[in-house]
């Protein structure tokens, strides 16, 4: 028995290779008959930015001050998120449905590598960009990409970003 | 515009491991109707023998035999790895007929995996290939050449796990 795909995850960050690679998983999506799940994880950036520079928000703002300054951004960020998901594929979201495929955008917040994972697990097929070997020399794809690709249970199609980095489908 | 697939490259060891992934490849194939390479590199014999053995053909043999000896080699070789595909793939498309019309071409090349694979994905539109294939290091969830494939190939590469 040929494996069948009928549900693909497209995971991006928002970036320039993730943007070329969406052209791949709605190609596949299309081809399979396959649903298409559009992921972009939000990490927690009030940790990151103690982790990086130190500065503990806790310490500057009272508590209620803080909860809303963090709830304000993060919902900002989904919608945001959300917002340039759906404009990067919206031509292609009405033809795929049309044909009765359906597709759905999620906006998560956490560590990206485990939550593509959780969500890889209840697909076929994972799609991710990377930069070539144009942009980051020998590096193996990025972190991200390689963590997943590292643990999936499922096919991940890394796509690198064509080398003059300028011809992007979308 | 999407992207087109017309011509898809396996890159297989010959392993079980590389079996699920040229599974994928066949499935591919057909949803796109795309023209499936089915690629295998042998390792070059002179080499393996002196990084093994630390023996030199070259201080043993003239050139002109020790390339007597990597042709027949590889003829042989070549040999048992069509038989190798032919049944692989028979084996999966058994009772199959929707395959009948999937071009499959198999080409066998030598020398370093990485490089010839990454030199066959040019001229392809989408590379599938196992992950721990070309490597029989146990523990490593990602196979040199398949890493070194993802970091230099130009086309999208699809990884399979085996089951």
């Amino acid at each position: 028995m040929l494996p069948q795909v009928q549900k693909i995850l497209y995971a991006t960050d928002l970036s320039e290779p993730a943007k070329h690679a969406l052209g791949y998983a709605l190609s596949i999506a299309g081809q399979c008959r396959a649903e298409l799940m559009l992921l972009h994880v939000i990490p927690d950036w009030a940790r990151n930015v103690t982790l990086a520079s130190g500065l503990d928000f806790a310490t500057i703002y009272n508590e209620d001050t803080w909860l809303k300054i963090k709830d304000d951004v993060l919902r900002d960020s989904i919608k945001h998120a959300k917002e340039r998901i759906e404009s990067a594929y919206l031509h292609y979201k009405y033809e795929l449905e049309e044909e009765g495929i359906t597709t759905s955008v999620h906006v998560q917040t956490g560590h990206p590598v485990s939550t593509i994972l959780q969500f890889a697990s209840a697909v076929d097929m994972v799609v991710m960009g990377t930069y070539g070997h144009s942009r980051l020399g020998n590096l193996f794809a990025g972190s991200v990409a390689q963590g997943v690709i590292a643990k999936s249970p499922v096919p991940v199609l890394v796509v690198p970003l064509e080398k003059d980095g300028t011809s992007s489908p979308l | 515009m999407l992207p087109e697939i017309h011509k898809i490259l396996l890159a297989t060891d010959l392993s079980d491991d590389a079996g699920e992934a040229l599974r994928y490849a066949i499935s591919l194939s057909e949803k796109y109707d795309a023209e499936l390479i089915l690629l295998h590199v042998l390792p070059n014999m002179v080499d393996q023998v002196y990084l093994n053995s630390g023996f030199d053909f070259a201080a043993v043999y003239d050139d002109k035999t020790i390339k007597v000896l990597l042709e027949a080699g590889t003829e042989k070789a070549k040999e048992t790895v069509h038989k190798i595909m032919q049944e692989q793939c028979d084996e999966m498309t058994e009772g199959r007929a929707q395959c009948a019309h999937i071009k499959v071409t198999p080409v066998i090349a030598s020398g370093s995996a990485v490089k010839q694979i990454v030199e066959h994905a040019r001229s392809c539109d989408l590379v599938v290939m196992g992950t721990k294939g070309h490597s029989k290091i146990g523990g490593i969830l990602v196979g040199s050449v398949a890493q070194g494939v993802i970091a230099k190939s130009p086309t999208p590469v699809l990884i399979v796990r085996s089951a």
